[in-house]
C-alpha cells in the first residue's frame, strides 16, 4: 500500500470542535462526563459546537448526526487549504457503527404517535445512513464517489483500505475519510444493559479488563487523504492490517490502544504490545465508540506532527510504558493504532511522519 | 354565535405558521408572528423546497386531517400561507372544525 | 486487469434462483400484492419473496437470510463451498434496512417502560451483512457493508472490483440484500413516491414505485484465482463508474450530470464507446423524477437505438439489493440474448424522449450497462460483458 498523505484533519467531540481543543484534551486527560435527563453519563457534544451558520447554510435540515459529520469534514478540508475548484474529484467515505440512530428512533416515534401514513418524510430521509455523506458532498461540492460504511468493527480501517483502492485506481484524486457516531437516550440505555458503564465516569483502557468499563461518546473526525506526499501535513497512513496477524512493526515510537469498552474483553491487547515500548490510550478523552479508532489515529497523527507523546489521564500502568513515564526528546517516526473486533480479529493502522 | 369565516382563516393561518416554524428547518430562528399572511412559501419567500412540500402535506394530514391527493394540485395550494390556509379551510372535515 | 464473474445468486419476487426468474421474464408475470410479512395500513402493492424458507439465522433476520441464500447459490454456481482456502476473499455487500436498529416492538416497549428486552438489539448486533458473510465463509480479506441507499448493491460490486484491481483480494462476494420492512414502506409513502397501483417505469402515467425485497450476489475473481481452480466464466465486469450529484438529499440533479459522469466513467474503464452497448438495465423506479432524469441522460448518451428496460416492474424497488440483482439480471440477459419487456410500461412519456422495450427484445452484441441512482445523489453504473467462447473456461 502506498502511503496515504494526511493533507488535513477536522474533529468534533465532547472536548470541542477543532484540533487545538483536541490537543488540549490530550494534554489535560480525563474530564467528568455529562448527565442526561435520564441520569445517564455520556461524553456529548455541546449544542454550541454543532452550530455554524456559514458552514451549515446548505444543510439547514441536517440532523445531529449529519451536522457533526459535516462540520468535521468541512474542517478537514479547510485545514488542508485545498481550493474548492480542486475539490471536484474528491471522494467521501463515512464510516460508522450505529449511524443516525437518534433519527431512526425519531421516525419510530412518528409511527407510534401519528400512524404509518403520517410519518415525517424529512426524518425518513435522514435516517438513511448515507444522508451525512450526501450533505458533505453538497456542502463541500465533492462530486467524486461517496460511500457510507456501516459495520460494528473495523469500519474506519476498511474505509482507509477503500480510500487507498480509489486513489490507486484514480477514481478520486483525494478522499475525505472519517468516522461519525452519535449519542441518543435509547442507545445509552442499550449500552447500560449490554455493557459495563463506569460508575465513577472514568474509563481505564490500559487496564486490559475482561469486562471493561465505558462511558459512551459521540463525535466525528475526518482526514483529507491523497497520494501526494508533498502535501502531507500530519504524516501518512502507511499500512492497514486486518485479520489475525500482528505485523510487529519495529520502528514504532508509540502504540495507541483502541480499547473503548464496547467490544468485550480487552485482554487481547496485552498480547500484541511490546513491553518497554510506549503505549497510550485515549478513549477516556472522547468516550466509548466502536469507531474510536478514527479518533486514536488523530491523536497519533498529532503526536507525530508535534513530536509529543500524549498520555495524560491514563490510569492503569500494567507493565507497559505509559507515555508520561518516557523521556522527552526521542524522535517519533511511526505510531500504530490497534483495535480488536470480536472473534479474535485485530486491526493495525500504521501512521508515519 | 358562530365564528366568522375570516376569523377561522386567521386562526388557521396562525396555526400553520407555528407548525411550519416548529416542524421545518430554517437557517435562522423564525418567529411565527413575523411571517406575513401573503408570505410566499417557496423560492424567494420562505425558501422552502420539494422535501419541505411533502413535509407540509404530512403536517396537513396530522393536524387538520386534510389530504392533498395530487402534488400537481399542491403547487397552487402551496403558493403562500394564505392559499394554504384557504385550502385547509375548504377541505377540513366537518367534524374537525 | 480483467474481473470475471463466475457465480450468481439471486432471490426476488421474480424468482428464487435463475430458472424461476427467467420464467418470470419470459411470461412477463408480476408477483405483487398487499404486504403480508407484517400488518400495515399502507395498501401500496409490494413485491415480496413468497415461500422463502432458507434460514441460516433467526427467521427475524430476514435480510441476512436472503443474503446468505444468494451467497450460497453464488458460491455453488462458482463451484465453491463455504470454505475457500488459499485465496484472499473480499466481501462487499450493500443494504439499507439491514444496517439499522429499527425494531418497532423494541422501541415501543422502551418508550412505554423506559426499558425493553434486548432480543431485537442482539439480533441487530449479529446481523451486519459483511461481518456475517465474512465469518460464514471464514475468509481473510476485506469486508464492507455499504449503505449508499439505492446504489448500494452496484457500489458493492464496484468496490469489489476496485479491491481486486488493487491487489487486496483475489476473489470477492459482492452484491446486496434488503428485506420488506415497515420503515422504508412508511418512509417512501411519506415522500409521496409510492404508487397505489403496480408501478409503471418510464410510462407517461407513472406515479411512483412499489417496494420489493431480495438479494443479488455475484462471485468476482481475477485471472490468477480463476486459473488456480478452473471455473466457468459467466461474464466480465468491465467498468464501474460512481459519482455524487452534490445537489439534494432526496431529488436527483435535474440535469443528470452526476449520472452522466458515472456512466461515462464506466464506459471509459471498459474501453468501449456508447454505441457498443447492447442494452441498458436502467434504475427505472417509476417515480416522476427518477425516470425523467434518467431517461433524458440515457437519451443524451445513447440516443434512441439502444434497447433499455427497468426490471423493477418484476421485482419492485429492492433498495440495497437492486444493484446486485440488476447486475445478475444483466448477466442472464447477455447469456440468453434477450431482455424481457419492461413490465408496467404501455405509453411513452414525450418528456423522457425515450421509451423502454415494451416486449421481449432480442439484441446483438455483448455489452450491458446497469445503472443505479440513490438518495443522497449517489449514481453508479456497471458495464458488463458476455465472455467470448475462448475465455469461458480457464
Amino acid at each position: 500500500m502506498k502511503p496515504l498523505a494526511i493533507e488535513g484533519m477536522g474533529i468534533v467531540c465532547t472536548r470541542g470542535r477543532g484540533l487545538d481543543k483536541f490537543v488540549q484534551a490530550l494534554k489535560e486527560g480525563w474530564i467528568e462526563p455529562s448527565l442526561s435527563e435520564e441520569g445517564r453519563m455520556a461524553y456529548r457534544i455541546s449544542q454550541a459546537d454543532l452550530s455554524d451558520r456559514e458552514v451549515l447554510k446548505r444543510a439547514r435540515r441536517a440532523d445531529r448526526f449529519s451536522r457533526l459529520t459535516v462540520l468535521a469534514a468541512h474542517d478537514a478540508m479547510r485545514d488542508s487549504a485545498l481550493k474548492p475548484e480542486d475539490a471536484q474529484k474528491t471522494g467521501v467515505i463515512v464510516a460508522t457503527a450505529f449511524g443516525a440512530h437518534g433519527t431512526i428512533f425519531k421516525f419510530l416515534d412518528d409511527i407510534i404517535d401519528y400512524g404509518e401514513k403520517n410519518v415525517s418524510p424529512t426524518t425518513f430521509a435522514h435516517s438513511i445512513h448515507n444522508a451525512a455523506a450526501s450533505y458533505i458532498a453538497g456542502v463541500l461540492e465533492c462530486k467524486g464517489p461517496t460511500m457510507t460504511i456501516t459495520q460494528f468493527h473495523f469500519s474506519f480501517q476498511q474505509a482507509l483500505v477503500l480510500a487507498y483502492a480509489w486513489l490507486h485506481e484514480g477514481r478520486a484524486d483525494r478522499v475525505l475519510v472519517g468516522v461519525a457516531e452519535e449519542c441518543s437516550p435509547a442507545m445509552e440505555y442499550i449500552c447500560e444493559e449490554k455493557l459495563s458503564i463506569a460508575a465513577d465516569g472514568k474509563m481505564d483502557p490500559l487496564s486490559f479488563s475482561e469486562k471493561p468499563k465505558l462511558v459512551p461518546g459521540e463525535g466525528s473526525v475526518f482526514y483529507l487523504l491523497s497520494l501526494n506526499q508533498e502535501r502531507k501535513k500530519y504524516g501518512a497512513f502507511a499500512d492497514v492490517v486486518i485479520g489475525r496477524r500482528n505485523p510487529e512493526w519495529n520502528d514504532l515510537g508509540l502504540s495507541v490502544v483502541g480499547a473503548h469498552g464496547m467490544a468485550g474483553s480487552e485482554r487481547g491487547y496485552a498480547n500484541v504490545l511490546k513491553k518497554g515500548k510506549a503505549v497510550s490510550a485515549y478513549s477516556m478523552i472522547y468516550g466509548g465508540m466502536l469507531t474510536g479508532g478514527g479518533f486514536d489515529c488523530a491523536a497519533a497523527a498529532l503526536a507525530l506532527k508535534n513530536q509529543e507523546l500524549y498520555g495524560a489521564g491514563v490510569l492503569s500502568d500494567t507493565g507497559f510504558c505509559k507515555t508520561e513515564n518516557l523521556k522527552a526528546g526521542k524522535e517519533i517516526n511511526a505510531v500504530q493504532c490497534v483495535s480488536h473486533g470480536c472473534d479474535g480479529e485485530l486491526a493495525f493502522i500504521k501512521i508515519i511522519k | 354565535m358562530t365564528v366568522g369565516k375570516e376569523e377561522e382563516l386567521a386562526s388557521i393561518r396562525e396555526k400553520l405558521k407555528v407548525l411550519l416554524v416548529s416542524n421545518l428547518a430554517f437557517l435562522d430562528e423564525l418567529d411565527p408572528a413575523s411571517i406575513k399572511d401573503d408570505e410566499i412559501l417557496f423560492g424567494e419567500g420562505l425558501g422552502l423546497d420539494s422535501l419541505d412540500a411533502v413535509e407540509i402535506v404530512v403536517l396537513l394530514q396530522r393536524h387538520f386531517d386534510v389530504h392533498i391527493k395530487d402534488m400537481k394540485e399542491g403547487r397552487a395550494v402551496f403558493y403562500s400561507i394564505d392559499t394554504l390556509a384557504r385550502y385547509v379551510h375548504e377541505n377540513i372535515p366537518k367534524d374537525k372544525q | 486487469m480483467k474481473i470475471y464473474v463466475t457465480g450468481l445468486g439471486l432471490v426476488s419476487a421474480a424468482g428464487k434462483g435463475e430458472e424461476e426468474t427467467l420464467e418470470t421474464f419470459r411470461t412477463g408475470s408480476r408477483h405483487a400484492g398487499p404486504v403480508t410479512l407484517f400488518s400495515s395500513e399502507i395498501s401500496s402493492p409490494v413485491f415480496e419473496v413468497k415461500n422463502f424458507d432458507r434460514h441460516y439465522y433467526s427467521k427475524r433476520l430476514r435480510t441476512v437470510n436472503l443474503c446468505l441464500a444468494a451467497v450460497e447459490d453464488a458460491l455453488k454456481d462458482g463451484g465453491l463451498g463455504r470454505e475457500i482456502k488459499g485465496l484472499r476473499v473480499g466481501v462487499a455487500l450493500g443494504t439499507t434496512v439491514g444496517s439499522i436498529l429499527n425494531d418497532l416492538d423494541f422501541y415501543r416497549e422502551y418508550r412505554a417502560a423506559g426499558k425493553a428486552s434486548m432480543a431485537a438489539v442482539d439480533r441487530y448486533l449479529q446481523g451486519n451483512l459483511a461481518s456475517i458473510v465474512h465469518s460464514f465463509i471464514k475468509t481473510e480479506g476485506p469486508a464492507i457493508t455499504v449503505v449508499n441507499a439505492c446504489a448500494s448493491g452496484a457500489d458493492a460490486v464496484g468496490i469489489a472490483m476496485s479491491w481486486i484491481k488493487s491487489g487486496l483480494c483475489d476473489l470477492a462476494i459482492a452484491g446486496g440484500a434488503d428485506e420488506m420492512n415497515r420503515v422504508p414502506l412508511c418512509g417512501f409513502g411519506s415522500l409521496g413516491i409510492l404508487s397505489e397501483n403496480l408501478c409503471q417505469p418510464f410510462d407517461a402515467a407513472r406515479n411512483g414505485l412499489n417496494l420489493g425485497e431480495g438479494a443479488g450476489v455475484l462471485l468476482l475473481e481475477n485471472e490468477k484465482s480463476l486459473r488456480s481452480r478452473g471455473a466457468r466464466v459467466r461474464a466480465l465486469i468491465r467498468g464501474y463508474g460512481t459519482s455524487n450529484d452534490a445537489h439534494h438529499l432526496t431529488s436527483p440533479d435535474p440535469e443528470g450530470n452526476g449520472l452522466a459522469r458515472a456512466i461515462t466513467e464506466a464506459l471509459q474503464e471498459a474501453e468501449i464507446e456508447a454505441s457498443e452497448v447492447s442494452f441498458i438495465n436502467a434504475h427505472g423506479t417509476a417515480t416522476r423524477d427518477n425516470d425523467l432524469v434518467e431517461g433524458r441522460v440515457l437519451h443524451r448518451l445513447f440516443g434512441t437505438k439502444v434497447p433499455f428496460l427497468s426490471t423493477k416492474g418484476y421485482t419492485g424497488h429492492t433498495l440495497g439489493a437492486a444493484g446486485g440483482l440488476e447486475a445478475a439480471f444483466s448477466i442472464l440477459a447477455l447469456e440468453e440474448g434477450w431482455i424481457p419487456g419492461s413490465a408496467g410500461f404501455t405509453d411513452g412519456d414525450p418528456e423522457i424522449l425515450l421509451a423502454p422495450a415494451a416486449e421481449r427484445t432480442f439484441f446483438e452484441g455483448g455489452f450491458a450497462l446497469s445503472t443505479s441512482l440513490g438518495f443522497g445523489g449517489c449514481n453508479a453504473a456497471l458495464v458488463i460483458e458476455r465472455p467470448h467462447e475462448e475465455s469461458s473456461v480457464l
